[in-house]
């Protein structure tokens, strides 16, 4: 079914690009390769310790990467590794198994000290993770469930908030302890007050939007990259939690590009 | 997207049209710049006002552009990159495909190839000969 919904919207959307070539050859390209990588960071950088961690889409691995001296270690992890965050304080590594099925799944921790892995069960599946590194706290987007689950770094107990959409994309601003969520095929993004964990729906810019999200501390302004037909990014103000929209150009397909060798295993995972 | 915190300018990866946009948070205007087939991810290095862009093109390598001049250079490197991240305190940027990690040195634009594993039997992917990095199409 989802691969019919991208279909549809490729269909529509690219041509209608005023400065797009024809034929879309990238594009077209691109979508018989299964599309655009995932909105997720597959790769992440303590830069306290000068490490790097970078997922394997095909191997239950982590590997943490030197910095200075390139040498890799892989950190076994039971599961196929999906997004990745670095808290710098803690010096924590979270990794979420790879979203593909609705229903409970796991956020591994790594001590980035010692490489010692400990899982956090989450009644998620994890699609986008933040860190806010003042409040220790590490949000959890699940775009199947439609839910938001924050991991205490301290404790690594957890909390589910419902936002009821379908949340793909989350930035944190640790200034304001304000979690911004961009949520697929919804014209709103989702707030969740870190210290209450009460939520606030802010209207945005168009339908399927929320691919990638954006938050500028300096200024409080919260910028969610479209997918859609639209075109626009939405700039949220962090203040007031008003909107406007910016013209830009359509950013990607929402869901993750598999390793050519993975894509068809992929595509029958989703279509169950 | 990524966010120059310093000169408050966000870029915005245009994948379908090869572009990146660049938005002056001040006044809302919107510029965009070629930067290779299908940009998909993006880093700021707000210390030295360098960009960072994966293309997840198998040709698409990853363009490095000047906060101040808009400039942009194309490293070859990577195949169908994922996503990308700036260590700041060494400058040195990290780029992620399913089977390697490049490193770029933030001061020379020069990358190192890092193999990840992959499983046992599986050909590695190789940067075509066919593919041209003269221009951002």
């Amino acid at each position: 079914m989802l691969n019919y919904l991208l279909m549809y919207n490729f269909m529509t959307g690219v041509h209608d690009s005023a400065t797009a070539k024809w034929p879309p050859v990238a594009p077209l390209l691109a979508f018989l390769q299964g599309m655009c990588p995932a909105s997720w960071a597959q790769i992440a950088v303590n830069p306290g310790t000068n490490k790097i961690f970078a997922g394997n889409e095909t191997l239950p691995y982590v590997n943490g990467i030197d910095g200075a001296t390139h040498e890799l270690t892989s950190i076994e992890i039971g599961g196929t590794p999906g997004p990745i965050v670095v808290n710098p304080v803690t010096n924590k590594i979270y990794v979420g198994f790879l979203a593909t099925i609705r229903g409970n799944s796991t956020v591994v921790v790594i001590d980035g000290a010692t490489n010692q892995v400990t899982k956090v069960a989450v009644p998620a599946s994890p699609y986008a993770l933040a860190v806010n590194t003042v409040t220790n706290k590490v949000y959890v987007a699940d775009y199947y469930g439609g839910k938001v689950t924050a991991i205490d770094g301290f404790t690594n107990q957890t909390v589910t908030v419902q936002v009821g959409l379908n949340p793909v994309s989350v930035a944190v601003n640790p200034e304001t302890n304000m979690t911004y969520l961009g949520n697929w095929n919804s014209a709103e993004a989702t707030i969740i007050d870190g210290a209450t964990n009460a939520t606030t729906k802010v209207p945005i810019s168009g339908k399927s939007e929320g691919h990638s999200i954006a938050v500028n501390t300096v200024t409080n302004k919260i910028y969610i990259g479209s997918y859609a037909q639209s075109k626009r990014v939405s700039v949220v103000d962090g203040l007031t939690n008003q909107m406007t929209a910016i013209q830009t150009g359509r950013v990607c397909f929402w869901y993750g590009r598999k390793p050519r060798h993975e894509q068809n295993l992929r595509r029958e995972r989703l279509h169950r | 997207m990524d966010v120059n915190p310093v000169t408050n300018k966000i870029y915005v990866a245009n994948a379908y049209i090869g572009r990146v946009s660049i938005i002056d948070g001040a006044t809302g205007h919107v510029t965009t710049i070629g930067v290779g087939r299908f940009p998909t991810s993006i880093a700021v290095n707000p210390a030295t006002n360098k960009i960072y862009v994966a293309n997840s093109d198998p040709c698409g390598g990853i363009a490095v552009i000047d906060g101040r001049t808009e400039e942009v250079t194309r490293i070859k490197a990577g195949i169908e990159l994922a996503t990308i991240a700036v260590n700041t305190a060494t400058n040195q940027i990290y780029a992620y495909d399913p089977e390697s990690v490049t490193v770029i040195d933030g001061a020379t634009n020069k990358p190192t190839v890092l193999l990840l594993p992959i499983p046992p039997k599986m050909p590695r992917y190789t940067i075509s000969s066919t593919c041209r990095w003269s221009t951002p199409d």
